[in-house]
């Protein structure tokens, strides 16, 4: 496939699951390179079973799966069951026409059906293989599975972060997964340029947690050179005040606030209570820090009385760093990430009657755009035939035998999980902040599609 | 044969800061040579941002500093000078990938416009890295990383309902940011390899974060379900960080609902009271069952329960370390992670080292960070032959 992107002529076969792999293949994917991902029918990814368009759960639910959907637009898909050893076959074939191998199960995956580096570069010498694993791909803690919940945990991020006197919190999101991610389409990168200059190919190891802990250096440093254990602080910031998330109008709405020089504090002060300017608790930043509390609250006082993105919009041009907390339809409706085309608009197999939707871009954008040439993410199993056939150059026969043996399918022969509280429900109960059934119509109307 | 993946490969460098330096010790780290343009006397500000060695005596570089600017040379020089600009313009020539973030406007105001790099070099890859991308209505505002979470879409989903969001430790929106930038370099550069025209590249924090909070705007544009903050446990062990005795843990159930696992784990006897052993009798006993959970945590220790649960399949539980932690860790002892560096820094302090390794082409530290105009003379006089008789308007007062 490929969209004629920078990354065009790049072959990935990807074994993987959830976010670590499929995402920095989809960052790939999304710059041209040819990603084939590999699935199971008896062992589908967790993201074909959960989570999806319309909460439709009849048919063939799995290829209405959203976070699949997503993270795959782009890329080709090959349904094999590698237990079965005719298919193994046909994926140690792939590889061999292929320029990366990339996969997120655990080494004992990769060992057990013979897809460890040593044995790869026998079949491609120049292959690169990327192995991206919770807490490493050797070592004792190797064999430890992990989603990024576990691995934020591990990396020494969570301890710092957290409300004041409270534990450690993390986000919504198994955030380590995409630093991780983000991480190895680097490391992939660097490896395709020096293959493109050597002809050398190689074993990328890709730690989840240790690329996050690469990313705190204050907190490693400041414990071995003076013993300093960060202490979490919620939104403060040790060496400026104000610093903070403030409350404004409306259900659940919020501004945040931060003050990096004496110029925007006094442009806040003189905006939200000029009475204070003269006050000694606050008339200077050292003092503002001993104070925080109080002071915190006085700007909430008078933050409830904004709209969250007028009061941003006032602060920005006044040159107060500022920004309204946006929730998740406020960003996918952000009028600057509308103007900029950061939401790709991708389109969908015609039988899962997904229409097409916005989906997050790329975290870049290159003067000569690859924009628009969005392909739709595989229904389970779709180019089984394209790549075994046409790839592979599979005879009718063998593929036929492959089909009866169970080794190659079309479709999941297990139930979806079900849904136990329905989004009216959740929203009632305040689970999810709300529900909109009219999201289809608002979506087709704001994107113009 | 090449040790390094990114031999050969010229970065110029007119970042500050962290998002652009965290990009510019990618490239550097797996072999890169790269030139940090400095601005005189001062240099980047973030030489002057702690932490510090504390035992020792200021004025010193700070540490993050040191970290951020490995494998780096310093070229201490002033943009607004004619001096200056007609120095970077021959570098520039010599260059592969130019990093910059600077705000919008910037680089064009040093005379280093679009058109004049294409001009002087129409190979070259230039990387913007700025707070809100290159255009658009919020093309100006200003920001730091509890910004970023705002307006990146992060922070909505973060922390309690019953609070305020909140938003992660440190400069994490910049550090994404580093990150896209130092892969999109790189695509860009080997697109240069076959078909040799460069390309500008706009990096956007805000939308560094943005791309990763997928779950948030799909989930509206595909159920209509705005997502929130954590809510009370409802009846099921929240994967959040639960106080342990010994400090906390995250528990996992990694696609499992059977509880029996957990409840084993626990070794928790009134866990198998039949109103907890169905999701529907935890739901309507929902009190009473978080009261019994974290009780049950509280007395067991995090390492019993982080090994523990992996010796089950599909128990991953995440164990929550700190840095004192980490630095015991075996996992990281075993891939060497931590690096002692050289340069003035005590042999106590210790750097994050590799974030993944490369077999043929390893991540290396060839040299510490720079002084300040530490590599005035090699850049200027040996690399573009200069006469001896630049403008000395450096006055260096690093401290080191």
């Amino acid at each position: 496939m490929g969209n004629n992107g920078i990354l065009s002529g790049i072959r990935v076969v990807e074994l993987s699951q959830l976010i670590a792999i499929p995402y920095a293949t989809k960052l790939m994917s999304d710059m041209g390179a040819e990603t084939i991902r590999l699935e199971s029918a008896k062992r589908p990814d967790a993201y074909r079973l959960s989570d999806f368009y319309d909460e439709r759960l009849d048919g063939d639910y799995w290829n209405r799966a959203i976070n699949f959907n997503e993270q795959n637009r782009n890329k080709l898909g090959l349904a094999l069951e590698l237990d079965n050893n005719n298919a193994l076959d046909q994926l140690y074939d792939l590889i061999s026409i292929s320029d990366v191998f990339a996969c997120n199960f655990t080494p004992r995956v990769m060992k057990k059906f013979g897809l460890e580096y040593d044995n790869l570069k026998k079949i491609k010498p120049d292959i690169i293989v990327v192995s991206s694993t919770g807490y490493g791909h050797s070592g004792p803690w190797s064999s430890f599975g992990a989603i990024g919940f576990g691995t934020e945990a591990a990396s020494g991020l969570s301890s710092a972060t957290g409300y004041e006197d409270g534990p450690p919190a993390q986000p919504e999101i198994p955030y380590p997964d995409y630093t991780a991610a983000e991480h190895t389409v680097f490391a992939l990168m660097a490896a395709i340029i020096h293959r493109s200059k050597t002809g050398e190919g190689q074993f990328i190891e890709v730690s989840q947690s240790e690329c996050v802990t690469s990313t705190i250096p204050e907190i490693i440093l400041d414990y071995t050179a003076n013993k300093n254990v960060t202490k979490r602080i919620g939104n403060s910031h040790p060496e400026i005040s104000p610093h903070g998330c403030y409350p404004c109008k409306g259900r659940d709405k919020w501004i945040t606030i931060a003050t990096q020089s004496e110029k925007e504090w006094n442009s806040l002060v003189n905006l939200l209570f000029p009475e204070i300017v003269t006050n000694t608790k606050f008339d200077s930043n050292e003092s503002r820090i001993v104070n925080r509390k109080e002071l915190d609250e006085l700007i909430s006082i008078k933050t409830m009385e904004w709209d969250n993105l007028e009061l941003m919009e006032i602060l920005q041009g006044r040159g107060v760093s500022a920004g309204a907390v946006l929730n998740g339809k406020e960003l996918l409706f952000n009028q600057h990430l509308f103007e900029r085309n950061f939401f790709e608009i991708v389109p969908h197999q015609p039988q899962s009657q997904i229409p097409k939707l916005p989906y997050p871009g790329k975290p870049w954008k290159m003067s000569k755009p690859t924009q628009g040439n969005m392909k739709p993410p595989p229904s389970f199993g779709q180019h089984n035939e394209t790549i075994l056939k046409n790839y592979l150059g599979l005879s009718n026969k063998s593929y036929q035998e492959l089909q009866d043996q169970g080794a190659i399918s079309e479709k999941i022969d297990i139930v979806a999980k079900e849904i136990i509280v329905s989004r009216e429900e959740r929203a009632k109960e305040g689970s999810v902040y709300s529900y909109d059934p009219n999201f289809k119509s608002t979506i087709k109307s704001y994107f113009d599609i | 044969m090449n040790s390094k993946a990114l031999k050969d490969v010229k970065v110029l460098d007119f970042t500050h800061y962290v998002s652009g330096p965290y990009c510019t010790k990618l490239l550097g780290d797996y072999g890169a040579d790269v030139i940090k343009i400095e601005r005189p006397i001062t240099g980047d500000p973030c030489r002057h941002l702690p932490p510090f060695e504390e035992a020792r005596q200021s004025p010193q570089t700070g540490l993050l500093f040191k970290y951020l600017n490995t494998n780096k040379k310093s070229l201490e020089i002033d943009l607004k000078s004619e001096f200056g600009r007609n120095a970077v313009e021959q570098l520039a020539m010599d260059t592969d990938i130019l990093v910059e973030n600077f705000r919008p406007g910037v680089l064009n105001s040093f005379g280093l416009t679009k058109e004049k790099l294409r001009h002087l070099n129409p190979n070259l890859v230039v990387v913007s890295i700025s707070n809100f991308g290159q255009t658009g209505p919020y093309r100006d505002f200003k920001a730091n990383d509890l910004i970023f979470y705002a307006l990146g879409g992060l922070m909505y989903i973060f922390g309690s309902t019953d609070k305020a969001p909140i938003k992660h430790a440190l400069r994490q929106a910049q550090f994404k940011a580093g990150t896209n930038a130092a892969s999109a370099a790189l695509m860009a550069y080997y697109k240069t390899l076959t078909s040799g025209s460069g390309e500008e590249i706009d990096i956007s924090i805000q939308e560094s974060i943005s791309a990763s909070v997928r779950d948030a705007t799909t989930s509206y544009a595909t159920s209509g379900v705005v997502r929130t903050r954590q809510s009370p446990m409802n009846g099921e062990i929240p994967r959040t960080p639960i106080e342990v005795r010994d400090g906390y843990v995250v528990p996992i159930t990694f696609g499992s609902t059977d509880w029996s696992k957990t409840a084993d784990l626990l070794e928790c006897e009134e866990l198998y009271n039949p109103k907890f052993t169905t999701p529907e009798g935890r739901r309507e006993n929902a009190q009473e069952f978080e009261e019994l959970v974290r009780s049950a945590f509280r007395v067991k220790g995090k390492q019993e329960l982080f090994y523990g649960a992996h010796s089950h399949r599909e128990l991953v539980y995440g164990l929550v370390q700190d840095a004192a932690d980490l630095l015991e860790n075996p996992q990281y002892q075993h891939d060497g992670y931590f690096q002692k560096l050289e340069g003035n820094i005590s042999s106590e302090t210790q750097f994050p080292g590799r974030p993944f390794h490369l077999s043929k082409t390893p991540w290396e530290i060839r040299t510490s960070a720079p002084k300040l105009g530490q590599h005035n003379d090699e850049i200027l006089i040996k690399k573009i032959k200069l006469s001896t008789e630049y403008p000395a308007d450096t006055g260096s007062n690093d401290g080191q």
